[in-house]
């Protein structure tokens, strides 16, 4: 079959990147997105203090304008609010509904998709992690690479390599903080411990943001406006790539559409995608040679089942879900007591920790955040003592709050599960998502929380008593598994290069072919398997 | 299954009740106008361009519905012609081509003033009236309902009582003693759903109006105290000078006027209902006039509400940071509260208001609350405004400096004090468990005696 015209859902990590590597080999590629659009940035020169001095409403800035970013007491607890200029990220077309059991996922239908909010944590997938995958590290090495060196990707070789690789094109890292450099010095002097006695390695964390400037993007210019979305561009997010994809004569990007199915013949080769338009409620069908599924791991899912569901009128399941449990963990350490915190730095995680089991079979990923521009009063409330006490705390404590977001590994499990439900009420079919925990997962995690708690008291960090926090499932927004790559060609599987072993001219490039889930964050893999399939299958 | 054609559908009475109406008794929705609103609507809503001076615009979707709800009329400034056009001879279509499509029930949206005695030069009034004719000749089963003066955020009629009342001085049309009896937009919409729901179509005439009377003076007067906390001067103007002036100004600038002298009769004849059953059913769960107030009045214009915000802000802040709050702080405080997402703060139980109420007298009973609060009611309202007051004082100048910045004791004396404040707060703790208890007991045991009697 002759395949000139690729058809890809989704505009997030995985997508554009794929997109990017077929319209290099000179594919004409259509891309279908819901495509919300982010707010420009408001006054991009200035720092975070400046913004609440500059603006002229920052309370409508930081807060939203209908208060959504305070954090109310009671309410299920994240260490700080949602940036308002962000909530585009997640807001829902109209004709997407959910309903959960056990999960509480985070879905986008943003333009770049989930990472247009992430924290640009980048982690290549290591040997052992990629034993249930049908390929090996040196396969997905020069991927890594491109991605790097597309993306542009900080971080060094230190006592993390053993589990990050070290690939090509990685920069200098970024400015460190003064409590990330005295974290790192407390690590150097009680190396010798926490490496022997408690499995712990810590070092510079791998992150998307420039230290240099590069391509046209300015290097970080440390405002510390991060969590408040990059000014600047430093920070990677995949709408730069789908910019540069639109640089691309054979591109044709159409934003506004909520794919719903793809139709196929009676050989199972899908013929064309069926997308409502967002702004009225009209439909338009799609042709091409082969179809691309990028939208992340629940919609690509729902897409699939609904075009089982309308072209057989089967309702499937798509068992084996997964996502990383995330555990907060924050500390304060103590020789940073009394100092004045800098609020011009980088914001997101410059330090990381690697934990593995004594007997080397398990691995928990830590990301170490000295925090410093988050919104202070959800922090304050989660004090144990009263408002006034807690505040005097906090300003004297600020320097030296860090929070240590612990993240663990899954696997695929039947109790685990997408499938549709029908809605009665509007005729259409609704995305059901149950999980079910791993059955030690309680045994598993205070395990690994003592760790931490021992190392972080080793490096002088306390972790004050009740402030620890187990983030529901579907909080990590690593999720993966429903149609896993094996080798095999059974049935709601695919092949090694990510091709459906159900439709011959359909391809999985995001989290859904992945057959396990390490304890990393995911995205670097993800889009780093996106090229490889663009490259190896087209 | 069959389907329900309703006109005027995206206007102020008939957009709350498309969003009401149960989809899932029709088979089809469909909605008659001009233009298409952006809506939401039910999945099985589909809108249909035409007028109903037209009647061909509408005549095949009439085919499958066993409902006409009629809510489309010319009201407000329309000229004499298009009152009669829309309102007598558009329903006098309308009842035609239902007729013919084989409709059986028949909802029409009428006024209470087409029982005013006097209707000179009121036209819409007039107009109401054979269209009334109509329906009450047709062979359909129909429900004709008059509703009084609906007061809704979005209705018309509201936003003018709104300005008017607003004015320092309240220019009175008449001796304001007309007595009027205003309808909430909600329970209006109850009443029509009750009439479609069950089917209640015995040709009968509805007359609906709120649970309580009040003269035109008396409600502005209402008005105007919630919006500046005392009461307006009132100056009366004669209602025959001024009808007599805008029958003569109508003359000549019918559309430059503000009103019409014929609507001036809404000020010399009593807007109040016949009692009926239907009434007498929907009356005792009907908001009363200081209810349907307290929903279109946002509670931040609200001057009795704004005053005890602002100076629980003032203490508030004073308690927490030592430092006054600024105005633009003030503002964003009593602006917060008129967000759904603080509205549970406005329904505080007996014993949070008084948590509120002590807070904001004296900063030693706020830190008496404060401690209670933080391990016993953590997600009480007087908690909830605190880290308000602390969200909008820590991203605004100069209060952000606070949070910035550690005090300028040493490290020791930081720990020293930490201990100091420590045992200081356990201590408080104990005293508020020994008050607050009992107190919060005796008085849910109050309020529950209070519900029962």
């Amino acid at each position: 079959m002759s395949v000139n015209k690729i058809l890809i859902v989704g505009s997030g990590a995985s997508g554009v990147h794929f997109a990017l590597s077929a319209l290099k080999k000179g594919y004409e590629v259509v891309m279908l997105d819901v495509g919300h659009t982010k707010p420009a940035p408001v006054n991009p020169e200035d720092t975070f203090s400046d913004l609440k001095t500059n603006l002229r409403d920052p309370v409508s800035y930081f807060l939203g304008e209908n208060f959504e970013a305070v954090v109310h007491p009671g309410s299920k607890g994240e260490y700080y609010g949602f940036p308002p200029n962000k909530s585009y990220v997640f807001s829902k077309p109209r004709n997407f509904n959910l309903s959960t059991q056990g999960f509480e996922p985070l879905l986008s239908f943003a333009r770049g998709g989930l990472a247009e909010a992430w924290t640009g944590g980048v982690y290549p997938l290591n040997e052992k992690e990629l034993e249930q995958f049908p390929f090996t590290y040196s396969d997905m090495e020069p991927y890594y690479g491109e991605v790097a060196r597309r993306i542009g990707i900080t971080g060094c070789e230190d006592d993390l390599a053993r589990f990050y690789p070290v690939h090509e094109n990685l920069m200098q890292p970024l400015r460190l903080d003064e409590h990330s450099q005295r974290l790192l010095a407390a690590y150097s002097r009680h190396k010798g411990y926490l490496n022997s006695k408690l499995n712990c390695y810590m070092g510079r964390a791998r992150v998307a943001t420039l230290s240099s400037d590069r391509n046209g993007r300015k290097g970080c210019t440390y405002t510390g406006r991060c969590l408040w979305s990059c000014p600047s561009g430093a920070l990677y997010t995949p709408s730069l790539t789908l910019n540069e994809c639109k640089t691309f004569s054979n591109f044709t990007y159409v934003p506004n559409m909520y794919v719903t199915h793809f139709k196929f013949n009676s050989q199972r080769l899908i013929e064309s995608v069926i997308a409502q338009s967002i702004a009225g409620a009209s439909s338009c069908e799609f042709s091409a040679d082969r179809f691309v599924l990028a939208a992340g791991t629940l919609s690509s899912s729902r897409i699939f089942m609904e075009s089982v569901l309308q072209g057989t009128g089967e309702a499937i399941t798509l068992s084996g879900l997964m996502d990383n449990r995330q555990i907060l963990i924050p500390f304060i350490n103590l020789s940073m007591i009394g100092q004045k915190y800098n609020p011009e730095s980088y914001q997101y995680h410059q330090v990381a920790m690697g934990i593995e089991s004594k007997d080397q079979q398990s691995y928990f990923h830590a990301l170490v955040t000295t925090l410093k521009t988050a919104l202070v009063h959800p922090i304050i409330q989660n004090i144990p003592l009263d408002l006034r006490t807690s505040l005097r705390i906090f300003r004297n404590v600020r320097a030296g709050l860090g929070i240590v977001n612990l993240n663990f590994p899954d696997t695929r499990r039947d109790s685990s599960f997408v499938t549709l439900q029908p809605d009665n009420r509007s005729g259409r079919s609704n995305l059901f998502v149950k999980y079910t925990s791993i059955e030690n997962e309680k045994a598993v995690i205070k395990r690994a929380v003592r760790i931490v708690k021992k190392s972080l008291l080793k490096l002088g960090c306390i972790v004050p008593p009740g402030m620890m926090h187990v983030r529901p499932m579907g909080a990590s927004v690593h999720y993966a598994g429903t149609i896993p790559m094996s080798t095999g060609r059974a049935a709601l599987t695919a092949s090694p290069d990510c091709r459906s072993n159900d439709f011959e001219n359909l391809y999985f490039v995001d989290g859904t072919s992945f057959p396990s889930l390490p304890a990393k964050n995911l995205t670097f893999a993800l889009m780093a398997n996106a090229v490889r399939v663009a490259d190896q299958a087209f | 299954m069959s389907s329900l054609f309703i006109t005027g559908f995206s206007g102020f009475i008939g957009s709350n009740l498309v969003g009401r109406i149960d989809p899932r008794k029709y088979q089809k929705i469909y909605g008659l106008g001009r233009t298409q609103p952006a809506g939401p609507f039910p999945e099985n809503f589909q809108f249909v361009k035409g007028c109903i001076c037209d009647s061909q615009s509408y005549a095949r979707y009439l085919d499958s519905c066993e409902t006409v709800v009629h809510l489309a009329a010319a009201t407000g400034k329309a000229g004499p012609d298009e009152y009669f056009k829309v309102n007598a001879r558009g329903t006098e279509k309308l009842i035609e081509q239902s007729q013919l499509s084989g409709v059986r029930n028949f909802l029409h949206l009428s006024t209470i003033a087409v029982k005013f005695a006097d209707k000179t030069r009121y036209y819409y009034a007039q107009s109401k009236e054979q269209g009334e004719q109509a329906v009450r000749s047709s062979l359909l089963n129909y429900a004709i309902v008059r509703p009084t003066i609906v007061i809704g955020k979005e209705a018309a009629i509201w936003k003018t009582f709104s300005r008017l009342a607003r004015k320092p001085v309240l220019f009175m049309v008449g001796d304001g003693e007309t007595r009027i009896q205003p309808i909430y937009i909600e329970d209006l919409i109850d009443c029509l759903l009750t009439i479609l729901n069950s089917n209640d179509f015995s040709n009968e005439i509805f007359e609906l109006g709120g649970p309580e009377e009040i003269t035109f003076e008396h409600l502005l007067k209402r008005i105007h105290h919630l919006y500046h906390g005392k009461e307006p001067s009132v100056v009366h103007i004669p209602l025959k000078l001024l009808r007599a002036a805008f029958s003569l100004l109508e003359k000549g600038f019918y559309s430059a006027l503000p009103i019409n002298a014929g609507q001036l009769a809404a000020f010399s004849n009593d807007g109040t209902i016949e009692m009926n059953r239907l009434f007498s059913m929907a009356a005792p769960k009907m908001k009363d006039v200081n209810g349907m107030l307290e929903q279109v009045v946002p509670i931040s214009n609200r001057a009795d509400i704004v005053t005890t915000l602002e100076n629980e802000c003032i203490a508030f802040s004073r308690y927490l940071l030592k430092q006054n709050p600024s105005r633009y702080v003030i503002d964003k405080y009593c602006a917060a509260h008129t967000n759904d997402s603080f509205l549970g703060v406005s329904n505080p139980s007996d014993f949070d208001r008084f948590l509120l109420r002590i807070s904001s007298t004296h900063p030693a009973l706020a830190k008496l609350v404060d401690c209670h609060t933080s391990i016993f009611l953590k997600s009480s309202p007087v908690r909830q405004k605190w880290i308000l007051i602390l969200a909008i004082m820590e991203t605004c100048p100069p209060s952000h400096d606070y949070f910035d910045s550690p005090d300028s004791s040493g490290r020791s004396l930081f720990f020293a004090g930490m201990i100091c404040q420590g045992v200081v707060f356990i201590a408080l703790l104990c005293i508020s468990v020994i008050v607050f208890l009992p107190l919060r007991l005796v008085l849910a045991i109050y309020s529950i005696l209070i519900r029962r009697t």
